[in-house]
C-alpha cells in the first residue's frame, strides 16, 4: 500500500449519514438552550452568566453524549450485525465530535478565563492547582486530556494517515479512544455533576456511561467465547467438525469466525462453490472480516467499509493491491478440517466443494 | 484485528469500564459530601467558585480580571 492522499469518496450514504448527525446534534443543542434553562430555574440577573454557562454545558454535554453513543457502535456491531450501517462512517462521527468539543472549550476559555490579567490558556493551567485535593481539583484538565486525543484521532482519521502509520499502528493510536472517554468521564463527574442540581443531568451522564461500559463487557464476553473454543488439532490441521453442523449454524454467503492456536482468526466463508478460509483481518482498517458477507459479484467484504477480496486469492480485485492470507481446507469424513498455516500471500487456494451440500439457504 | 491488538483492545476497554466505573462513584460521594454542607453555608454557580465552594477552577483568574477592570475603571 502507497500512502498517496486520496480525496475523500463521497456517496449517498455518507450524506445521509453525515447529514443525520449534524441535525440530531443541532437538535440536541437547540433543545437544551431552550429548554434546560427552564429546569435550572436560575434568577434573571445573571442573564447572561446563565446563558454563557448553558452554553458552555449544551457543547459539553453534547460532545460527551456523541462520544457515548460512537463507543457504543462498535460492541453493538459486535452483538448485532443489523448496527453495521453505523459503522461505516464512524470517523465522520468522531470529527464532528471533535468540532463540538472545540466549541466548548472556546466558549469556556472566552468566559470563565477572558478577564483574567493572564492569558487564557496560562489561567487554564495556573487558575487552580490544588491537585492533591479531590474536592476542587482542576477537573478541566481531564477535559482538555480527552480533547487533545480527539483532536489527534480527528487530524489523523483519514485514509492517508492509515497508510502512512500502517493500519497496525493508526489501530492503535486510534484505541486512546478508550482513554479519551475515561477522562472525559472524570471532567464530567468531577465538574458538570458537582454543580448540577436537577436529577436529569446526573441520569443522563450516568446512563450514557453505564450503557457503554456494559455494551463492552457484552461485547468482550462475545470475544472470549469464540478464543475459548477448543478444537483439535493433528499434524498441522485443526477440526472444525461435521459440515452438516457448519452448513446449519452458517448462512450462505456468510463465515464463522475460529481461532487458531496462536490466537490469530480465520473467517471460513460459506458460498455457492463450498467453503473458503481467509484471515479474519481485513487489510484496510483490521475490521472482522468474518462478520461480513459475500456479495453478488463473489468477493468477501468487509463489513466496517467495504473492501473486498476474492475468497480463493485473498487478493482484492483491480485496480486495488491489498491482500490476506488464505487457508486450506479439506474434508476427512464428514469432518471439515482447516490448516493453520496460511498460504502465501497472493496464492490462489481452491474452494473446498461439499457434495450434498445444499446450494441455498 | 489481530491478536495483540485484540489483547490490547481488550484491556483498554476494561480499563476505561474500571476508570469510569471509579470516577462516578467518586463524584457521587463528592457530591453527597457537598450536600451534607448546611444550606445558608452553600452559594451556587461560578459566583461560588471564587469562595472554594463549586468545583470549577477557573473564577480566580476571571475575578482577578474583573478586578483589574474595576481598577482601571476607577482610574
Amino acid at each position: 500500500m502507497s500512502h498517496i492522499y486520496k480525496p475523500v469518496g463521497w456517496d449517498r450514504s455518507k450524506i445521509v449519514y453525515d447529514l443525520v448527525l449534524i441535525a440530531a446534534a443541532g437538535a440536541f443543542l437547540f433543545l437544551y438552550l431552550r429548554i434546560a434553562p427552564g429546569y435550572a430555574g436560575l434568577d434573571r440577573p445573571f442573564e447572561d452568566m446563565i446563558a454563557r454557562t448553558h452554553r458552555i454545558q449544551a457543547f459539553g454535554l453534547c460532545a460527551f453524549l456523541m462520544l457515548s453513543v460512537i463507543l457504543c457502535i462498535g460492541p453493538l456491531a459486535r452483538l448485532d450485525p443489523r448496527f453495521l450501517p453505523l459503522l461505516y462512517n464512524r470517523r465522520h462521527f468522531g470529527v464532528l465530535t471533535a468540532a463540538v468539543a472545540f466549541a466548548h472549550i472556546g466558549f469556556v476559555l472566552d468566559w470563565y478565563f477572558a478577564f483574567a490579567p493572564i492569558g487564557r490558556w496560562e489561567g487554564l493551567f495556573t487558575a487552580n492547582v490544588s491537585y492533591g485535593q479531590l474536592l476542587g481539583f482542576p477537573f478541566e484538565l481531564f477535559g482538555l486530556a480527552a480533547f487533545v486525543i480527539l483532536m489527534v484521532l480527528a487530524l489523523t482519521s483519514h485514509d492517508f494517515w492509515m497508510r502512512f502509520l500502517t493500519p497496525r499502528v493508526w489501530k492503535g493510536v486510534h484505541m486512546t479512544i478508550y482513554a479519551a472517554y475515561a477522562l472525559v468521564v472524570a471532567h464530567v463527574a468531577f465538574g458538570y455533576l458537582q454543580s448540577s442540581d436537577g436529577a436529569i443531568a446526573p441520569a443522563v451522564v450516568v446512563g450514557a456511561a453505564s450503557v457503554v461500559c456494559v455494551l463492552h463487557l457484552l461485547a468482550a464476553g462475545r470475544e472470549r467465547r469464540i478464543d475459548g473454543e477448543r478444537r483439535a488439532i493433528e499434524a498441522g490441521w485443526m477440526s472444525l467438525g461435521p459440515w452438516p453442523a457448519f452448513y446449519e449454524e452458517t448462512p450462505l454467503n456468510r463465515a464463522k469466525i475460529v481461532s487458531l492456536p496462536d490466537g490469530e482468526r480465520v473467517a471460513v466463508f460459506r458460498h455457492a462453490r463450498g467453503l473458503s478460509a481467509v484471515s479474519n483481518v481485513c487489510a484496510h482498517q483490521q475490521g472482522p472480516l468474518g462478520e461480513g458477507r459475500i456479495l453478488p459479484d463473489g468477493c468477501i467484504t468487509c463489513p466496517w467499509h467495504g473492501f473486498q477480496f476474492d475468497p480463493e486469492t485473498g487478493c482484492a480485485p483491480p485496480p486495488f493491491d491489498d491482500r490476506i492470507e488464505t487457508y486450506r481446507l479439506r474434508l476427512t469424513g464428514e469432518t471439515i478440517e482447516l490448516e493453520t498455516a496460511p498460504q502465501p500471500l497472493g496464492a490462489k487456494t481452491p474452494s473446498l466443494p461439499i457434495a450434498g451440500a445444499p446450494q441455498e439457504g | 484485528m489481530r491478536r495483540g491488538q485484540r489483547s490490547a483492545h481488550g484491556a483498554l476497554s476494561l480499563a476505561m469500564t474500571l476508570a469510569v466505573a471509579a470516577s462516578l462513584i467518586a463524584a457521587f460521594v463528592l457530591k453527597q459530601d457537598r450536600s451534607a454542607v448546611p444550606a445558608p453555608e452553600r452559594l451556587s454557580g461560578p459566583e461560588a467558585a471564587s469562595l472554594g465552594d463549586a468545583p470549577t477552577t477557573a473564577a480566580p483568574a476571571r475575578l482577578a480580571g474583573r478586578a483589574t477592570e474595576s481598577a482601571e475603571a476607577a482610574r
